[in-house]
């Protein structure tokens, strides 16, 4: 692949970052034009892939596929599951194999990686070293305690960045959080300017009213550490729930049980951090909101569900609830992962954010992603989590067949242009029922109405579903 | 008889994709109402569409699809089993006194005797079998030639003499048969201890004779809840519960309702008036129906209920029957430990790793899904394809419907996690028939898609699998013989309930533990008298 191409892909990426802007803010927009803009775009990254990563230059000569004209072969036989992120020996982390590591790392990543590992001992040693060779990766934990490690890169993260600022806030802004002036004002930068100087107006402007609370770890590298950790220094303040580090060796240890002395100590702290002194941080994140209160600012709180419930309980059984500042907002995301026992349904979630934080349903905000694409896609006031027309998204059936049509039920998948440093056509482990077409809420398009875990496979041994075991 | 209770009341046959089912209740034969086609058609139409079960007055509709053997393939047609509504109560039974003085009463040998009865009423009736046969094939996931099997295995699991011997063996203690526990009270050779009320009270306590130290099973009201990977589990259930004169209700899985219904049929035609089809239920709801198992699982319901199911569903029956004793068995897999010495001997070697493989098609829990193999890189790679080929000859010999499902998962993996795995597939047309894979690393057993996939896992020395082996293995199946017998007790110490040798792991007698378990000692009650 040429330097020309790659360019011409990084063009097209601004260019479909503008038209999501367009659409956010729903503007004149030719959804058949995004589609074919989109299509080239995806087509380059297949090139690209084919001649920079490794394990899809692979799959592409085992399904005997070359340059391409059509997505259908890409959407047929070269899209990889979530799992081709966890698809390293386990064996290697046990036993801090970390040049084994980085040769299984190096295959999914578009650029030679040759890093001197001598000292390494820990995952979290081996990503500083990744780190400084420019590789941000991001990783997520399955309840099995199996890492799924995304080797983005700091060029990409830019593109997130340029990308969530020139759509999903204006998006936000359209109805959620904006008034009459910031809509009038985005619009007319969003005519104005590049995606670039667009993005960096908002960040400007945007979020200096308000305090950020960030329902996680200060510091971590899961994919919502990885969201909190962008999100954090455009907040004049903000607080963590946890104050601290949450290490992928801790974390890992968590799932897979302590095999050292440290991982013990390790995960002593964690205990004491998260049990011990749970109604302590929350009490410290409450009392930064009263603060926030105080100095006439609005909160912008971001969490995964469990962890914004459990807050919203904590304060009305303590009787710490706060009445925040109107125009304050909650972004969360990630579902309920392995804690679906504490699930509770949608309104109920709205209902205790409303008594113990004063934010109406409105100004509460749910995403949904994935750690190995890089849009987020909310849901807007009619219940559907809307696509930006930078990403393509495919449903297959259960036998993994893309459908067709415009009402779908099945497994999502994405094509995501905007993933250079890994393969970015990702089927995901997701159940979903997508639409398409055009919402009361403005917007056009598919969006995503259901979403839910697909089983993990049917009755196994005589008597049912197995737990997740290592054989 | 049998056939007249099919005429009668349109039973077990084919009318407008429906089949109707009957139930027993204490005994009883219930038929389904009269409802058309059209009408459950329209009840699956107004359904989510993803729905296999609906209620009607009176009844029930399970959908099923149907399964084209020529093709091998599920296509987008279905089968209607048209079943009863019940009602939870009618299931109880209430009257301590009258079990007491009825079936609890009968001799020992009853439970024997009438199980004679019904393999009589059964081979009595063999076209309606092969009806059911028939009508099995349609909608039953296992290959025809397993399905056949399965009927043979189901009518040679209610052998009398057997069943004889499983009763003097699992309930026997100091040496005496199990079946005169289940007579009357037996005197035992136990010499009680010192009592310290006894020692204590000696002064003021008038001295009696020592009373003889008797022992006797009682038989149980038992809930039995199926799972339907083998169609023979209902079978067994029933066995169980008749064998030991006890009374209760067998729910069926869906995946064997068919030969659940044969055997209700089967007990009301051949004994009507037995006391123990009189308090015999054989019947089915979907899992989880809160309004038939909140009365189920009430306190006082059952003396004991018997639970086939993932943890999940086992927790729940726990957690709401927490009165009620809960047997449990829980979902298990099977392995092989395969030692170099295999490559002196590699075609008779994967052919029987392959038949251990294959136990009804994968789905049961002796099945062996993961093969731990000792040898060099070069050596697991020719035991993964003479696998392979043992496999396909597998596929020709009982060729099966791989429901696209499963070929999705088998996608998911080669393009997911096991992308690095060495893949030996057997295809048709361009799809997955079988195979084998090739697994350097630990494997999630989660992601097994079962339908005739073998996992080999290289191993440098046998021993290197024991880390592996759980509770959660049910079976290890082990070649040669005396490696088997160098490592069983190391292999039992991690909670492996069977060690055998390779090829011989579907074994099953009379007497024979199951789950680490004597079951029908867990199903009595141990009386002091």
């Amino acid at each position: 692949m040429s330097v020309d191409t790659l360019a011409e892909l990084r063009t097209l990426q601004l260019e479909l970052i503008a038209l999501a802007c367009r659409w956010a803010l729903r503007q004149p927009y030719d959804p058949e034009h995004a589609r074919r803009r989109r299509q080239r775009a995806l087509l380059l990254a297949h090139d690209h892939y084919r001649a920079h990563v490794p394990a899809y230059r692979r799959l592409a000569h085992q399904e005997q596929i070359g340059a391409l004209d059509t997505l259908t072969p890409i959407i047929e036989r070269m899209m990889s599951t979530d799992d081709l992120f966890k698809s390293y020996r386990q064996q290697w982390l046990d036993d801090g194999d970390f040049a084994a590591m980085t040769g299984w790392i190096a295959e999914l990543h578009h650029r030679p990686l040759q890093i001197d590992v001598a000292g390494v001992t820990t995952i979290d040693d081996w990503i500083e070293r990744l780190e400084a060779a420019d590789v941000r990766p991001v990783y997520s934990s399955g309840t099995s305690g199996t890492f799924s490690f995304v080797p983005r890169d700091v060029a990409g993260l830019a593109r997130v960045r340029t990308a969530s600022a020139s759509y999903l806030l204006p998006q936000l802004l359209y109805d959620r959080i904006g008034g009459p002036l910031e809509r009038t004002l985005t619009r007319l930068a969003a005519r104005l300017l590049a995606p670039a100087p667009f993005e960096r107006l908002l960040r400007a402007i945007s979020p200096r009213s308000y305090d950020g609370v960030f329902l996680d770890f200060r510091h971590g590298r899961t994919g919502m550490q990885a969201i909190g950790r962008e999100a954090a220094p455009v907040f004049r303040r903000r607080s963590f729930l946890y104050d601290s580090n949450l290490s992928a060796a801790t974390l890992r240890s968590v799932a897979r049980g302590p095999r050292t002395a440290r991982d013990r100590e390790n995960l002593e702290r964690l205990h004491t951090e998260t049990i011990v002194n749970r109604e302590a941080n929350f009490n410290r994140v409450l009392d930064r909101m009263r603060d926030s209160v105080a100095d006439g600012r609005k909160v912008f709180i971001f969490g995964v569900p469990f962890q914004l419930k459990d807050l919203c309980e904590h304060a009305l059984r303590s009787a710490r609830e706060v009445r925040l500042r109107d125009g304050s907002m909650v972004l969360f995301g990630g579902g309920w992962k392995s804690y679906t026992g504490e699930r509770i349904p949608r309104a109920d979630l709205m209902q205790l954010v409303h008594d113990a934080l004063g934010i109406p349903e409105v100004r509460v905000i749910e995403g949904y992603s994935m750690t190995e694409i890089n849009v987020m896609m909310v849901r807007c006031v009619h219940g559907r989590f809307h696509v930006p027309p930078i990403i393509e998204p495919v449903v297959f059936d259960e036998a993994l067949a893309p459908l067709q049509g415009a009402d779908l039920r099945g497994t999502i998948g994405f094509l995501d242009p905007l993933a250079t440093a890994y393969p970015g056509f990702v089927i995901s482990g997701d159940t979903v029922r997508m639409v398409d077409g055009p919402c009361p809420c403005g917007l056009v398009g598919p969006a995503v109405t259901e979403i839910s875990r697909a089983a993990r496979r049917e009755v196994k041994g005589c008597g049912g579903v197995m737990a997740s075991l290592r054989a | 008889m049998m056939e007249s209770f099919c005429a009668s009341y349109q039973l077990l046959t084919l009318h407008g994709g429906v089949v109707r089912v009957p139930f027993l209740v204490r005994g009883q034969v219930v038929p389904p109402p009269q409802i058309e086609p059209a009408e459950i058609e329209a009840a699956f139409a107004r359904a989510e569409s993803d729905a296999v079960h609906v209620t009607l007055p009176g009844a029930q509709v399970l959908r099923l699809p149907l399964i084209d053997r020529t093709m091998r393939r599920i296509t987008a047609g279905w089968r209607y089993l048209l079943m009863p509504s019940i009602r939870p109560p009618d299931l109880i039974e209430l009257d301590l006194d009258a079990l007491a003085c009825g079936p609890y009463a009968l001799p020992a040998d009853a439970g024997a005797v009438y199980l004679e009865t019904l393999i009589h009423a059964i081979t009595d009736n063999l076209p309606l079998v092969a009806r059911v046969i028939e009508l099995e094939r349609a909608i039953s996931e296992l290959p025809e030639a397993l399905l056949n099997a399965a009927f043979v295995a189901f009518a040679a699991g209610l052998d009398g003499q057997a069943a004889r011997r499983m009763l003097d063996a699992e309930l026997s203690l100091w040496n005496i048969p199990g079946s005169r526990f289940l007579e009357e009270w037996v005197e035992v050779p136990g010499t009680p201890l010192a009592d310290p009320a006894a020692i204590t009270g000696r002064a003021i306590t008038p001295a009696a004779p020592a009373a003889p130290t008797l022992i006797r099973a009682t038989p149980t009201r038992q809930l039995h809840i199926t799972a339907g990977n083998a169609p023979g589990i209902p079978i067994i259930s029933a066995l169980r519960m008749l064998l030991t004169r006890s009374v209760g209700v067998i729910k069926l899985p869906a995946g064997a309702i068919l030969p659940g219904a044969l055997l209700a049929l089967a007990a009301a035609s051949a004994a009507p008036d037995h006391l123990l089809t009189r308090h015999l239920s054989v019947v089915y709801w979907p899992g989880g129906d809160e309004s038939v198992e909140q009365v189920l699982f009430a306190p006082g319901a059952f003396d004991r209920i018997i639970v086939w199911g993932a943890p999940g569903a086992v927790a729940s029956v726990q957690a709401r029957a927490a009165f009620t004793r809960t047997i449990t068995f829980n979902p298990r897999y099977g392995v092989l430990l395969v030692g170099r010495e295999a490559f002196d001997n590699l075609e008779d070697v994967v052919l029987r790793a392959a038949q251990d493989t294959l136990i009804y098609n994968q789905k049961a829990c002796n099945a062996a899904f993961v093969h731990y193999v000792e040898g060099d890189p070069s050596q697991v790679t020719m035991y993964a394809e003479a696998l392979r080929a043992a496999l396909s000859r597998w596929d020709e010999l009982a060729p099966q419907v791989v429901p696209p499902a499963v070929r999705g998962q088998v996608r998911r993996m080669r393009r997911g996690r096991y992308v690095a795995a060495g893949w030996h597939l057997n295809e048709r047309d361009g799809e997955y028939e079988s195979g084998v894979i090739v697994v350097d690393d630990e494997f999630d057993m989660l992601d097994h898609p079962l339908f005739r996939l073998a996992v080999v896992r290289p191993v440098t020395r046998l021993e290197d699998a024991l880390t592996f082996l759980s509770q959660a293995v049910s079976t290890t199946g082990i070649y040669p013989e005396e490696r088997r017998l160098g490592l069983r007790d190391r292999i039992a110490a991690r909670g492996v309930s069977n060690i055998l040798p390779l090829g011989q792991c579907e074994r099953a007698y009379a007497g024979m533990p199951h789950d680490g378990m004597v079951v029908l000692s867990e199903l009595v009650d141990w009386k002091n008298g």
